[in-house]
């Protein structure tokens, strides 16, 4: 089961840890690591399964 | 997450398919316009009016043909990350090199579908370059 971003204004909490390096090197690894931001969240949204701003996808 | 992005690569299909099919009606229309001009200028005109109607028909091929080519040449995608990313600045919305200004997943998902879409560009892989700019601009019209 997943969890996504019920609208997409739900803040991103911990944004100041995406990798800004790789983004300006490496487009292929910029994209896989922002995607991967988005799924490690959702991981962590499922840890809480109480929020409210997460939508579950099973 | 699979399946929001596997349906965010469906809707952009979707919406290249009815771009596809509306050039096909258009095509079709025109074919048959000529087709009925043709025939009619055929019945009732004189030679020298269906030789008007044969200059005008190859008229009408030469302006498709050119608009054709204006459009696919302004459709590249290479052209439309230079345009999301020109919409991006004027918006102040984050890129990914700016993606530590992120503040909401609009702006997290319009940059991964920008570093996706610039990385198929290098690629050469265009028509996934031009899905993953259109996830893009659907983000950024959304976020």
């Amino acid at each position: 089961m997943f969890f996504v971003p019920r609208s997409r204004d739900v803040r991103v909490p911990h944004a100041a840890a995406v990798d800004t390096q790789s983004c300006e090197a490496d487009s292929r690894l910029c994209a896989t690591l922002l995607v991967g931001k988005i799924v490690s969240d959702s991981a962590a949204a499922a840890a809480d399964t109480g929020t409210s701003d997460y939508d579950s996808i099973r | 997450m699979a399946l929001i992005i596997g349906a965010n690569y469906l809707r952009a299909s979707k919406a290249f398919l009815a771009k596809l099919n509306n050039w096909r009606k258009i095509n079709t229309l025109i074919a048959r316009s000529t087709k009925q001009d043709s025939e009619h200028v055929q019945d009732k005109l004189p030679a020298r009016s269906n030789g008007m109607s044969r200059l005008s028909s190859l008229f009408i091929v030469c302006a498709t043909l050119s608009a054709g080519t204006g459009s696919a040449h302004a459709g590249t995608c290479a052209n439309q990350i230079t345009q999301l990313r020109q919409v991006a600045q004027l918006d102040h919305q984050p890129t990914p090199e700016t993606v530590r200004q992120v503040q909401t997943y609009g702006q997290l998902m319009f940059a991964a579908a920008l570093a996706e879409a610039e990385a198929l560009n290098v690629e050469g892989n265009e028509a996934e370059c031009l899905l993953a700019a259109s996830r893009a601009k659907q983000m950024r019209e959304l976020g």
